[in-house]
Protein backbone atom coordinates (compact mmCIF):
# COMPACT_ATOMS: atom_id res chain seq x y z
CA UNK A 1 0.00 0.00 0.00
CA UNK A 2 2.85 2.26 1.00
CA UNK A 3 4.67 1.55 -2.13
CA UNK A 4 1.61 2.59 -4.33
CA UNK A 5 1.38 6.31 -2.50
CA UNK A 6 4.79 6.61 -3.01
CA UNK A 7 4.57 5.16 -6.27
CA UNK A 8 1.50 7.66 -7.19
CA UNK A 9 2.97 10.72 -5.44
CA UNK A 10 6.29 9.75 -7.44
CA UNK A 11 4.41 9.86 -10.78
CA UNK A 12 2.53 12.94 -10.52
CA UNK A 13 5.86 14.58 -9.29
CA UNK A 14 7.41 13.49 -12.34
CA UNK A 15 4.74 14.69 -14.24
CA UNK A 16 3.90 17.79 -12.61
CA UNK A 17 7.84 18.50 -13.02
CA UNK A 18 7.88 17.72 -16.38
CA UNK A 19 4.80 20.04 -17.17
CA UNK A 20 5.93 22.83 -15.52
CA UNK A 21 9.72 22.62 -17.80
CA UNK A 22 7.36 22.40 -20.71
CA UNK A 23 5.20 25.45 -19.59
CA UNK A 24 8.65 27.29 -18.59
CA UNK A 25 10.08 26.42 -21.89
CA UNK A 26 7.11 27.49 -23.49
CA UNK A 27 6.44 30.28 -21.26
CA UNK A 28 10.23 31.88 -22.81
CA UNK A 29 9.43 31.15 -26.10
CA UNK A 30 6.64 33.07 -26.51
CA UNK A 31 7.63 35.46 -24.15
CA UNK A 32 11.47 36.56 -23.97
CA UNK A 33 12.32 35.12 -26.86
CA UNK A 34 9.83 36.36 -29.12
CA UNK A 35 10.42 40.24 -26.84
CA UNK A 36 14.18 39.51 -27.32
CA UNK A 37 13.58 38.84 -31.44
CA UNK A 38 11.50 41.72 -31.90
CA UNK A 39 13.81 44.04 -30.16
CA UNK A 40 16.65 42.93 -32.37
CA UNK A 41 14.41 43.54 -35.49
CA UNK A 42 13.31 46.74 -34.48
CA UNK A 43 17.38 47.96 -33.57
CA UNK A 44 18.23 46.26 -37.19
CA UNK A 45 15.45 48.22 -38.61
CA UNK A 46 15.30 51.44 -37.03
CA UNK A 47 19.44 51.54 -38.02
CA UNK A 48 18.65 50.88 -41.46
CA UNK A 49 15.92 53.46 -41.31
CA UNK A 50 18.27 56.38 -39.63
CA UNK A 51 21.07 56.05 -42.61
CA UNK A 52 20.09 58.94 -44.87
CA UNK A 53 18.75 58.01 -48.68
CA UNK A 54 20.81 60.02 -51.06
CA UNK A 55 18.84 62.65 -53.26
CA UNK A 56 19.97 63.95 -56.10
CA UNK A 57 19.26 67.74 -56.62
CA UNK A 58 16.25 68.00 -59.35
CA UNK A 59 15.32 65.14 -61.87
CA UNK A 60 17.78 64.54 -64.28
CA UNK A 61 16.65 65.99 -67.63
CA UNK A 62 14.93 63.75 -69.95
CA UNK A 63 16.38 63.78 -73.74
CA UNK A 64 14.82 66.34 -75.42
CA UNK A 65 13.31 65.68 -78.84
CA UNK A 66 15.15 67.65 -81.36
CA UNK A 67 14.54 68.67 -85.06
CA UNK A 68 15.23 66.25 -88.13
CA UNK A 69 18.79 66.52 -89.50
CA UNK A 70 17.65 67.88 -92.61
CA UNK A 71 15.41 70.23 -91.18
CA UNK A 72 18.25 71.60 -88.48
CA UNK A 73 20.81 71.43 -91.65
CA UNK A 74 18.93 73.67 -94.02
CA UNK A 75 17.42 76.23 -91.24
CA UNK A 76 20.79 76.97 -90.52
CA UNK A 77 22.56 76.56 -94.12
CA UNK A 78 20.16 79.72 -94.71
CA UNK A 79 22.51 81.69 -92.71
CA UNK A 80 25.47 81.43 -94.78
CA UNK A 81 26.82 81.86 -98.27
CA UNK A 82 27.62 78.28 -99.10
CA UNK A 83 26.87 75.24 -101.02
CA UNK A 84 25.50 72.44 -98.91
CA UNK A 85 25.06 69.06 -99.98
CA UNK A 86 23.59 66.59 -97.57
CA UNK A 87 22.73 62.84 -97.99
CA UNK A 88 22.33 59.73 -95.79
CA UNK A 89 25.46 57.53 -96.11
CA UNK A 90 25.96 53.94 -95.92
CA UNK A 91 23.31 51.43 -94.84
CA UNK A 92 22.99 52.94 -91.43
CA UNK A 93 20.46 55.49 -91.66
CA UNK A 94 21.85 57.26 -88.16
CA UNK A 95 24.73 58.25 -90.81
CA UNK A 96 25.01 61.58 -92.64
CA UNK A 97 27.43 62.78 -95.28
CA UNK A 98 27.62 66.61 -95.32
CA UNK A 99 29.56 68.49 -97.78
CA UNK A 100 30.07 72.09 -98.20
CA UNK A 101 31.40 73.93 -101.06
CA UNK A 102 32.30 77.79 -98.90
CA UNK A 103 35.08 79.42 -97.65
CA UNK A 104 36.99 77.69 -94.62
CA UNK A 105 35.92 80.04 -91.87
CA UNK A 106 32.26 80.22 -93.26
CA UNK A 107 32.68 76.16 -93.84
CA UNK A 108 33.92 75.71 -90.31
CA UNK A 109 31.38 78.48 -88.82
CA UNK A 110 27.78 76.77 -90.16
CA UNK A 111 29.93 73.57 -89.13
CA UNK A 112 30.39 74.96 -85.49
CA UNK A 113 27.08 75.99 -85.38
CA UNK A 114 25.08 73.15 -86.27
CA UNK A 115 26.83 71.71 -83.68
CA UNK A 116 26.58 74.18 -80.93
CA UNK A 117 22.88 73.94 -81.94
CA UNK A 118 22.17 70.66 -79.94
CA UNK A 119 25.02 71.67 -77.60
CA UNK A 120 24.64 70.80 -73.60
CA UNK A 121 21.00 70.54 -74.39
CA UNK A 122 20.72 67.05 -74.07
CA UNK A 123 19.50 66.49 -77.09
CA UNK A 124 20.22 64.17 -80.10
CA UNK A 125 23.69 65.53 -81.47
CA UNK A 126 25.80 64.83 -84.68
CA UNK A 127 29.11 62.59 -83.23
CA UNK A 128 31.88 63.07 -85.89
CA UNK A 129 32.85 59.85 -87.80
CA UNK A 130 34.91 61.82 -90.32
CA UNK A 131 36.14 65.47 -91.46
CA UNK A 132 37.66 66.17 -94.56
CA UNK A 133 38.94 69.50 -96.03
CA UNK A 134 40.09 69.73 -99.88
CA UNK A 135 41.18 73.36 -101.61
CA UNK A 136 39.87 74.26 -104.55
CA UNK A 137 41.51 77.54 -104.68
CA UNK A 138 40.87 81.20 -104.59
CA UNK A 139 37.71 82.04 -106.16
CA UNK A 140 36.67 85.89 -106.33
CA UNK A 141 39.74 86.89 -104.33
CA UNK A 142 37.99 84.20 -101.76
CA UNK A 143 39.76 80.41 -100.80
CA UNK A 144 37.27 77.95 -101.65
CA UNK A 145 37.11 74.47 -101.12
CA UNK A 146 35.04 71.03 -100.16
CA UNK A 147 34.45 70.36 -96.27
CA UNK A 148 33.08 66.79 -96.04
CA UNK A 149 31.77 65.64 -92.75
CA UNK A 150 30.52 62.52 -92.14
CA UNK A 151 28.80 62.30 -88.68
CA UNK A 152 25.98 60.23 -86.95
CA UNK A 153 22.90 61.43 -85.37
CA UNK A 154 23.45 60.10 -82.09
CA UNK A 155 19.94 59.27 -80.52
CA UNK A 156 20.59 56.64 -77.93
CA UNK A 157 21.79 57.02 -74.73
CA UNK A 158 26.01 56.63 -75.51
CA UNK A 159 27.51 55.00 -72.65
CA UNK A 160 30.48 53.19 -73.81
CA UNK A 161 33.79 54.42 -72.76
CA UNK A 162 35.17 57.61 -74.62
CA UNK A 163 38.20 57.18 -76.33
CA UNK A 164 40.89 60.09 -75.92
CA UNK A 165 41.10 61.78 -78.75
CA UNK A 166 44.23 62.18 -81.03
CA UNK A 167 43.93 65.70 -80.95
CA UNK A 168 44.96 68.13 -78.24
CA UNK A 169 42.13 69.83 -76.62
CA UNK A 170 43.48 73.47 -76.14
CA UNK A 171 41.71 74.94 -79.35
CA UNK A 172 40.24 78.31 -78.96
CA UNK A 173 36.48 78.07 -79.90
CA UNK A 174 35.19 78.89 -83.40
CA UNK A 175 33.93 82.08 -83.24
CA UNK A 176 30.48 82.13 -84.38
CA UNK A 177 28.98 86.22 -84.70
CA UNK A 178 25.59 86.28 -83.25
CA UNK A 179 23.64 87.29 -86.22
CA UNK A 180 22.10 90.58 -86.60
CA UNK A 181 18.41 90.88 -86.00
CA UNK A 182 17.33 93.08 -88.36
CA UNK A 183 13.51 93.86 -88.43
CA UNK A 184 11.53 93.33 -91.77
CA UNK A 185 13.18 94.97 -94.58
CA UNK A 186 10.19 96.33 -96.04
CA UNK A 187 6.39 96.01 -94.97
CA UNK A 188 3.07 97.40 -96.18
CA UNK A 189 3.77 98.27 -99.57
CA UNK A 190 6.01 96.40 -101.80
CA UNK A 191 8.85 98.82 -102.91
CA UNK A 192 9.72 98.81 -106.64
CA UNK A 193 11.97 95.89 -108.07
CA UNK A 194 14.10 97.05 -110.51
CA UNK A 195 14.69 93.78 -111.74
CA UNK A 196 12.18 90.76 -110.78
CA UNK A 197 14.95 88.32 -109.83
CA UNK A 198 18.77 88.68 -109.61
CA UNK A 199 19.23 86.08 -111.89
CA UNK A 200 17.86 88.06 -114.87
CA UNK A 201 20.13 90.65 -114.36
CA UNK A 202 23.70 91.40 -115.51
CA UNK A 203 25.59 94.09 -114.29
CA UNK A 204 27.08 95.85 -116.91
CA UNK A 205 28.66 98.95 -115.67
CA UNK A 206 28.90 101.15 -112.94
CA UNK A 207 28.73 105.30 -112.52
CA UNK A 208 29.77 106.75 -109.20
CA UNK A 209 30.36 110.62 -111.00
CA UNK A 210 27.92 112.49 -110.68
CA UNK A 211 25.95 109.83 -108.93
CA UNK A 212 26.44 106.30 -107.89
CA UNK A 213 24.42 103.82 -110.00
CA UNK A 214 24.55 100.57 -111.69
CA UNK A 215 23.34 98.98 -115.44
CA UNK A 216 22.11 95.99 -115.38
CA UNK A 217 21.04 94.49 -118.19
CA UNK A 218 18.07 91.83 -118.04
CA UNK A 219 17.42 89.19 -120.36
CA UNK A 220 15.12 90.67 -122.47
CA UNK A 221 18.07 93.02 -123.45
CA UNK A 222 16.27 95.81 -121.55
CA UNK A 223 18.90 98.42 -119.91
CA UNK A 224 18.07 98.49 -115.96
CA UNK A 225 19.27 101.42 -113.74
CA UNK A 226 19.37 100.40 -110.09
CA UNK A 227 20.53 102.74 -107.27
CA UNK A 228 21.93 102.34 -103.84
CA UNK A 229 19.22 100.80 -101.76
CA UNK A 230 16.71 99.49 -104.86
CA UNK A 231 15.51 96.18 -104.66
CA UNK A 232 16.94 93.71 -107.21
CA UNK A 233 14.14 90.91 -106.56
CA UNK A 234 12.26 90.15 -103.45
CA UNK A 235 15.18 89.26 -101.01
CA UNK A 236 18.29 91.17 -102.59
CA UNK A 237 19.09 94.69 -102.11
CA UNK A 238 21.77 97.29 -103.65
CA UNK A 239 23.66 97.78 -100.49
CA UNK A 240 26.96 99.71 -101.72
CA UNK A 241 28.58 101.23 -104.86
CA UNK A 242 32.39 101.75 -105.14
CA UNK A 243 34.15 101.91 -108.33
CA UNK A 244 34.77 98.44 -109.73
CA UNK A 245 32.13 96.64 -107.48
CA UNK A 246 28.87 96.82 -105.81
CA UNK A 247 27.73 95.25 -102.58
CA UNK A 248 24.19 93.27 -102.11
CA UNK A 249 22.71 92.08 -99.28
CA UNK A 250 21.08 88.76 -99.91
CA UNK A 251 17.65 88.55 -96.86
CA UNK A 252 17.06 85.57 -95.26
CA UNK A 253 14.28 85.10 -92.88
CA UNK A 254 14.41 83.06 -89.92
CA UNK A 255 11.57 82.96 -87.58
CA UNK A 256 10.63 86.69 -86.81
CA UNK A 257 14.47 87.56 -87.09
CA UNK A 258 15.36 88.84 -90.36
CA UNK A 259 19.27 88.67 -91.39
CA UNK A 260 21.64 89.67 -94.42
CA UNK A 261 24.58 88.26 -95.77
CA UNK A 262 26.54 90.53 -97.91
CA UNK A 263 27.95 89.60 -101.83
CA UNK A 264 30.49 91.14 -103.78
CA UNK A 265 30.07 91.18 -107.12
CA UNK A 266 32.79 92.78 -109.67
CA UNK A 267 32.02 93.91 -112.74
CA UNK A 268 32.59 91.62 -115.79
CA UNK A 269 34.73 93.21 -117.93
CA UNK A 270 34.15 91.04 -121.02
CA UNK A 271 30.78 91.39 -120.87
CA UNK A 272 30.68 95.18 -120.45
CA UNK A 273 31.45 94.90 -124.62
CA UNK A 274 28.27 92.84 -125.16
CA UNK B 1 -14.30 -14.87 -16.08
CA UNK B 2 -13.64 -14.08 -12.27
CA UNK B 3 -9.81 -15.15 -12.63
CA UNK B 4 -9.45 -12.76 -14.98
CA UNK B 5 -11.35 -9.98 -13.17
CA UNK B 6 -8.60 -10.45 -10.51
CA UNK B 7 -5.53 -10.15 -13.05
CA UNK B 8 -6.93 -6.86 -14.38
CA UNK B 9 -7.75 -5.25 -11.30
CA UNK B 10 -4.31 -6.69 -10.04
CA UNK B 11 -2.69 -5.21 -13.26
CA UNK B 12 -4.29 -1.89 -12.85
CA UNK B 13 -2.36 1.10 -12.76
CA UNK B 14 -1.57 1.96 -9.41
CA UNK B 15 -2.43 6.17 -9.88
CA UNK B 16 -5.85 5.08 -10.18
CA UNK B 17 -5.87 3.53 -7.47
CA UNK B 18 -5.90 7.00 -5.25
CA UNK B 19 -8.26 9.12 -6.85
CA UNK B 20 -7.48 11.64 -3.67
CA UNK B 21 -3.66 11.94 -4.82
CA UNK B 22 -4.61 12.10 -8.44
CA UNK B 23 -6.92 15.06 -7.72
CA UNK B 24 -4.04 16.62 -6.21
CA UNK B 25 -1.71 15.70 -9.40
CA UNK B 26 -4.47 16.76 -12.00
CA UNK B 27 -4.91 20.15 -10.26
CA UNK B 28 -1.22 21.11 -9.92
CA UNK B 29 -0.40 20.11 -13.16
CA UNK B 30 -4.16 22.13 -14.34
CA UNK B 31 -2.68 24.87 -12.65
CA UNK B 32 0.55 25.13 -13.65
CA UNK B 33 -0.67 25.39 -17.08
CA UNK B 34 -2.84 27.75 -16.57
CA UNK B 35 -0.64 30.18 -15.05
CA UNK B 36 2.03 29.72 -17.55
CA UNK B 37 -1.38 30.67 -20.24
CA UNK B 38 -2.06 33.70 -18.26
CA UNK B 39 1.51 34.70 -18.21
CA UNK B 40 1.93 34.14 -21.49
CA UNK B 41 -1.44 36.01 -22.32
CA UNK B 42 -0.53 38.96 -20.24
CA UNK B 43 2.59 39.31 -21.24
CA UNK B 44 1.24 39.69 -24.92
CA UNK B 45 0.46 43.42 -24.96
CA UNK B 46 4.35 44.03 -25.23
CA UNK B 47 4.46 41.34 -27.86
CA UNK B 48 1.98 43.38 -29.50
CA UNK B 49 3.69 46.12 -29.13
CA UNK B 50 6.62 45.40 -30.16
CA UNK B 51 5.11 43.80 -33.35
CA UNK B 52 3.02 47.24 -34.48
CA UNK B 53 6.73 48.46 -34.23
CA UNK B 54 7.69 46.28 -36.29
CA UNK B 55 5.28 46.56 -38.66
CA UNK B 56 5.57 50.09 -38.92
CA UNK B 57 8.93 50.09 -39.46
CA UNK B 58 8.94 47.33 -42.16
CA UNK B 59 6.04 49.77 -44.21
CA UNK B 60 9.02 52.42 -43.81
CA UNK B 61 11.80 50.07 -45.21
CA UNK B 62 9.58 49.38 -48.06
CA UNK B 63 8.83 53.10 -49.06
CA UNK B 64 12.64 54.08 -48.05
CA UNK B 65 13.57 50.90 -50.89
CA UNK B 66 11.04 52.77 -53.19
CA UNK B 67 12.60 55.92 -53.04
CA UNK B 68 16.37 53.99 -53.12
CA UNK B 69 14.91 51.93 -55.94
CA UNK B 70 13.99 55.78 -57.79
CA UNK B 71 17.01 57.46 -56.91
CA UNK B 72 19.31 54.27 -58.36
CA UNK B 73 17.64 55.02 -61.59
CA UNK B 74 18.27 58.77 -61.20
CA UNK B 75 21.94 58.01 -60.72
CA UNK B 76 22.13 55.85 -63.64
CA UNK B 77 20.14 58.65 -65.64
CA UNK B 78 22.68 61.30 -64.78
CA UNK B 79 25.47 58.93 -65.70
CA UNK B 80 24.08 58.25 -69.04
CA UNK B 81 23.82 61.93 -69.19
CA UNK B 82 26.64 63.08 -68.47
CA UNK B 83 28.41 60.34 -70.71
CA UNK B 84 26.28 61.87 -73.64
CA UNK B 85 27.31 65.62 -72.62
CA UNK B 86 30.93 64.31 -72.58
CA UNK B 87 30.39 62.78 -76.20
CA UNK B 88 28.73 66.28 -77.35
CA UNK B 89 32.31 68.40 -75.97
CA UNK B 90 34.63 65.98 -77.58
CA UNK B 91 32.93 66.43 -80.73
CA UNK B 92 33.00 70.50 -80.24
CA UNK B 93 36.48 70.13 -79.17
CA UNK B 94 37.36 68.55 -82.48
CA UNK B 95 35.54 70.79 -84.62
CA UNK B 96 37.63 73.85 -82.72
CA UNK B 97 40.97 71.50 -83.22
CA UNK B 98 40.09 70.72 -87.18
CA UNK B 99 39.41 74.64 -88.11
CA UNK B 100 42.77 75.61 -85.92
CA UNK B 101 44.39 73.13 -88.13
CA UNK B 102 42.43 74.62 -91.07
CA UNK B 103 43.51 78.35 -90.19
CA UNK B 104 47.46 77.02 -90.00
CA UNK B 105 47.48 75.53 -93.57
CA UNK B 106 48.87 77.82 -95.88
CA UNK B 107 45.51 76.98 -97.97
CA UNK B 108 45.75 79.99 -100.09
CA UNK B 109 48.56 78.91 -102.17
CA UNK B 110 46.25 75.99 -103.60
CA UNK B 111 46.26 72.68 -103.08
CA UNK B 112 45.61 71.69 -99.33
CA UNK B 113 43.69 68.71 -97.86
CA UNK B 114 43.04 67.28 -94.06
CA UNK B 115 41.38 64.17 -93.63
CA UNK B 116 40.85 63.47 -90.23
CA UNK B 117 39.30 60.21 -88.56
CA UNK B 118 38.78 59.56 -84.73
CA UNK B 119 42.30 57.23 -85.08
CA UNK B 120 44.32 59.25 -87.79
CA UNK B 121 44.82 62.93 -88.94
CA UNK B 122 46.11 63.04 -92.81
CA UNK B 123 47.35 66.42 -93.81
CA UNK B 124 48.58 67.15 -97.14
CA UNK B 125 50.13 70.64 -98.12
CA UNK B 126 52.55 72.85 -100.45
CA UNK B 127 55.62 74.48 -99.54
CA UNK B 128 58.00 76.69 -100.95
CA UNK B 129 60.85 75.91 -98.76
CA UNK B 130 62.02 72.52 -96.14
CA UNK B 131 61.75 74.93 -93.58
CA UNK B 132 58.26 75.46 -93.67
CA UNK B 133 57.26 71.56 -93.40
CA UNK B 134 59.42 71.68 -90.27
CA UNK B 135 57.78 74.45 -89.15
CA UNK B 136 54.34 72.96 -89.74
CA UNK B 137 55.92 69.43 -88.40
CA UNK B 138 56.83 71.39 -85.02
CA UNK B 139 53.67 72.86 -84.86
CA UNK B 140 51.80 69.51 -84.72
CA UNK B 141 53.42 68.33 -82.44
CA UNK B 142 53.06 70.88 -79.53
CA UNK B 143 49.01 71.40 -80.82
CA UNK B 144 47.76 68.41 -82.30
CA UNK B 145 49.80 65.46 -80.30
CA UNK B 146 47.42 64.72 -77.76
CA UNK B 147 50.47 63.57 -74.80
CA UNK B 148 47.70 61.31 -73.60
CA UNK B 149 47.16 59.17 -76.43
CA UNK B 150 50.07 56.96 -77.78
CA UNK B 151 49.99 58.36 -81.42
CA UNK B 152 53.27 58.87 -83.93
CA UNK B 153 53.36 61.49 -86.27
CA UNK B 154 55.30 60.83 -89.42
CA UNK B 155 56.42 63.26 -92.08
CA UNK B 156 56.49 62.46 -96.21
CA UNK B 157 57.71 64.57 -98.63
CA UNK B 158 55.86 64.18 -101.71
CA UNK B 159 56.80 65.33 -105.72
CA UNK B 160 56.01 68.95 -106.80
CA UNK B 161 56.38 70.13 -103.70
CA UNK B 162 54.05 68.92 -101.53
CA UNK B 163 54.02 67.12 -97.85
CA UNK B 164 52.24 64.86 -96.32
CA UNK B 165 51.64 64.57 -92.05
CA UNK B 166 50.43 61.32 -90.87
CA UNK B 167 49.12 61.52 -87.31
CA UNK B 168 47.76 58.56 -86.07
CA UNK B 169 47.11 55.87 -82.63
CA UNK B 170 49.61 53.87 -81.79
CA UNK B 171 48.61 50.09 -82.58
CA UNK B 172 50.05 49.13 -79.53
Amino acid sequence: MKSSVTKTIGFWSILFVAICILCAVSAYFFTAHQSHRLRELISDNAEQLASPIPTLAGEPAKLSPSAPVDELLSDIVQRYPINLHYQRSGSADSTWLVTIEAEPQQATRFLAEVVRSQYKQYSHFPETESLRWESLGAINSGVYGVLQWQFRWQTEHSISQLEKPIYANHFKPINVPTLSCYDKPFSGTQPHFVVPQMSDARLTAIQTVPNRKVIFKSQNQKWVTALEGDWLGQRTQLDTIHSDSLILSHWQQSGDCWHKHSEQLRINKESDAS
Amino acid sequence: MASLNLVSKDNRYHVFKHPALSFIGVSLCLGAIALTVQFIVSYQPIIDNANKIALQQSQQLESRKHKQHIYEKQRQAQVKRDAFLRRQQSVSDELNAFAGLLEKLPIESGEASIKLSNSRLEVTSLYDRIAQTEALKNWLNAHWKNPEVASSLHQQLLPEKRVLFVLERSSS
